[in-house]
Formats: structure tokens, C-alpha cells, sequence
């Protein structure tokens, strides 16, 4: 009886082996996975705070573009160019596919870039840094990031154009019908006002 | 008194055998385990690290986004450069931004200068502020606003593009970066005779 009782209380048995490195597996596996998710919060706050002054640039870009059309008149009754010329976009219309760097528009023999003005047609949204350092839609070598760019274009006023710029960090273009930091995107909005059309 | 004995034998420890094989197979196992931590603490740490700078180099970059609406565009270099010299008219200040390789400083020039005694080669403050934390390397694109009553084509309102790639930087430096961008239009019209009618001034 003596002997039999010995026997069993020798070592550990299979199963109690097995419960005890399942838990130990299952803690060590909960406290990685705790710190993989901080780390991944991280990365996306890291990667919304990019893609927000991305998206407030694209406005920026594009009020660049208005100014320089009014600054280029020969005077304050001229009306050439248009305010809104180089915008990709005509009276009355919107426009959801469009795109901006920030050497886009250049004039007077310096660097052209990706065309000129505000590009509504074929619009590739991915954005690359080029050698240089900075974001933009060239693709000519420059590396590949996360982040995509597209911006709308609401001329149905007459009077103004409502400009979106929208910015998502999936690899994924942004989705403008819903877009919010759950599903990556963020976006930036402004109202340029058709400037001095005479006095 | 037999049987507690039998009781006390019964409940004798572990063998050294065993304990040396426990601790042996703790052992191999913290081992191994422990590489995948130390990668994953010094991820975390240096992400930790690059979002703080960032939140650094974001709040200079707000700082010389203010600047440059107010400023006319004194000295860059085209197609992008580590250097930009501004005139603030806000502040009467001409003040000079440089990514110096590790860090973005500005300084002010040492006298108070006129809007065109304001370029590259005045006196700057030295040493320089230093702006940001952590490694920070950027690089400036502008174009000036340019008034031309002759030739209105080349009449053109300035921009300024700043990027700052940031780095953990210092002793947990894990190549983990973050780079940001923005782009300020400028709005020194009449002062660079912008869009300005030479027979119908305003």
C-alpha cells in the first residue's frame, strides 16, 4: 500500500507537465501580445499625426495654386488667369480624383515636377519620398511610403471651391465617402473664395 | 509514532536530480524567451522615443509654418537645401533655420537688420537654438514670392515645404523613424509687390 502510494507521488504527472507549460505559455504569450499592441498604437498614432499635416499640405498646395493665379494679373480689373485655373476641375463640377505635390506647380522655367497645377485625371494617390526627403506623387526615384493622398474638388458654386484633401496610412486608398481614423484615414477641409474677378 | 514517521517520509522534497533539472529547464527556456522580450522592450522603447520626438519636431514645425506666412523668403537652395533665411515682418526679425545634421536651430541675427541687409551671409546668433529632440535631419524647399510689373507671368506668391525625418536617436537608436511634411504659402504680398497694379494701386 506503502509502495503503491510512493510510486504515485513520484515526479510530476503528463498531464500536470502539460497544464503548467500550457499556463506558463499562455501568460508569457498575453504579456507579448500586451506590449505588441502598445507598440502598434504607437505606430498608428505615430503614423495619423504624418498623415494629418499631409492632408492639411494638400489644402495648402492647392491655395498656393489660387494665389499665384491672382498674383499673375496684370492688374486688379484683369481677370486672366481664371482664379481657379490649373485646378483641374470646371464651373459647376466636382471633381474626386485628384492630386497635388508639393513642386507641383512651378513656373518660369524652374524644376517641373508631376505636371502643373492640380491633377484630376488618372489620379494615382501613392505617395513617395524622393531623394530629397519630401512626400510627393513623383514615383521617379523615390521609395514607396504607406500613406496615399486624394483630393476633391467641389466648383458647384460659383463663388468657391470647397477643397478636401484626404489622407490614408493602409496602403489603401482613402475612402472618402467614410473616412475616419478607424479605418486610417483622415481628412482636411477648406473653402477658397474666388478672388478679385474685377473691381 | 510509525506511522507519522512513514507520513514524514512520504513527504520528503524534491531530489537534487530534480532540482537541478527544474531549474535547468527554467533556465533554457527564460533564455529563450528572453531574446524576443529584449527585441520587443527595445522596439517599444525606441517608438516611444520617436513619437515623443515628433511630437518635438511637430510643434517646431507649427512654429515655423507662423513664421514663414509672415516672412518673405531671403536665401534657399533650389530644389531643396538644409538652409532657409526668413525675414519675419510680424517680428522685424531675420531669422535663419538649419538642419545641422543632428538637430534644427534658429537663430536670430545678432543686430537688427532691414529687410534687405537679411541673407545667408549676416551675423547670426551662435550657438543656435535647438529646436527638437532626439536626431533630426529635414531639408527646406521654397520658392520666394516674387513681384514683377514688367513681366506678370513671373509675378508668383512663395511657398515653403519642410520635412524632418526623425530618429529615437542616442543609445536605443533601433532605425525605427517617422517623417513629416508641411508646406506654408506665403503671404507677403505687398511687401514683394505681389499682385499689385503699378497703375492702379490699391
Amino acid at each position: 500500500m506503502f509502495k503503491l502510494r510512493n510510486k504515485n507521488k513520484k515526479g510530476f504527472s503528463i498531464g500536470e507537465v502539460i497544464l503548467s507549460t500550457f499556463v506558463l505559455g499562455v501568460t508569457m504569450v498575453s504579456v507579448l501580445s500586451l506590449y505588441n499592441q502598445g507598440l502598434k498604437s504607437f505606430q498608428d498614432e505615430r503614423d495619423s499625426i504624418i498623415a494629418s499635416m499631409l492632408a492639411q499640405e494638400g489644402v495648402e498646395l492647392a491655395r498656393n495654386v489660387r494665389d499665384n493665379n491672382w498674383a499673375r494679373r496684370s492688374g486688379v480689373d484683369d481677370t486672366d488667369p481664371a482664379t481657379f485655373a490649373s485646378f483641374g476641375v470646371s464651373a459647376g463640377n466636382t471633381e474626386n480624383d485628384c492630386r497635388i505635390s508639393y513642386n507641383s506647380y512651378v513656373m518660369n522655367g524652374e524644376e517641373i515636377d508631376y505636371g502643373s497645377g492640380i491633377l484630376c485625371a488618372g489620379a494615382s494617390y501613392a505617395l513617395y519620398v524622393n531623394a530629397a526627403g519630401f512626400y510627393t506623387h513623383n514615383s521617379t526615384g523615390a521609395t514607396a511610403t504607406k500613406f496615399r493622398r486624394a483630393i476633391t474638388l467641389d466648383y458647384s458654386n460659383s463663388d468657391d471651391i470647397v477643397v478636401t484633401s484626404f489622407v490614408s496610412w493602409d496602403n489603401g486608398n482613402p475612402d472618402t465617402s467614410n473616412c475616419t481614423t478607424a479605418n486610417k484615414c483622415v481628412f482636411s477641409q477648406s473653402t477658397l473664395t474666388n478672388w478679385g474677378t474685377g473691381t | 509514532m510509525a506511522i507519522n514517521n512513514k507520513k514524514i517520509n512520504n513527504k520528503k522534497g524534491f531530489t537534487l536530480v530534480e532540482v537541478v533539472v527544474a531549474i535547468g529547464m527554467f533556465v533554457i527556456i527564460i533564455a529563450a524567451s528572453s531574446g524576443i522580450f529584449a527585441r520587443l522592450f527595445k522596439s517599444y522603447r525606441g517608438a516611444k522615443n520617436v513619437n515623443e520626438n515628433m511630437k518635438n519636431a511637430q510643434f517646431a514645425l507649427n512654429l515655423m509654418s507662423k513664421t514663414f506666412r509672415t516672412s518673405s523668403v531671403k536665401y534657399y537652395i533650389a530644389g531643396g537645401g538644409n538652409i532657409i533665411v526668413v525675414y519675419d515682418y510680424s517680428q522685424s526679425s531675420c531669422i535663419r533655420y538649419v538642419f545641422n545634421g543632428t538637430a534644427l536651430t534658429k537663430a536670430n541675427t545678432t543686430i537688427a537688420v532691414t529687410e534687405s541687409n537679411c541673407h545667408n551671409g549676416a551675423s547670426f546668433v551662435s550657438p543656435a537654438i535647438v529646436m527638437t529632440s532626439g536626431a533630426v535631419t529635414g531639408s527646406f524647399y521654397a520658392r520666394d514670392s516674387r513681384g514683377n510689373d514688367s513681366n506678370n507671368s513671373s509675378t508668383r506668391v512663395g511657398l515653403v515645404t519642410v520635412n524632418m525625418r526623425i530618429t529615437s536617436g542616442g543609445a536605443v537608436d533601433t532605425g525605427s523613424s517617422a517623417r513629416i511634411q508641411s508646406t506654408s504659402s506665403l503671404r507677403d504680398y505687398t511687401v514683394s509687390n505681389v499682385g499689385i497694379d503699378p497703375n492702379n494701386a490699391p
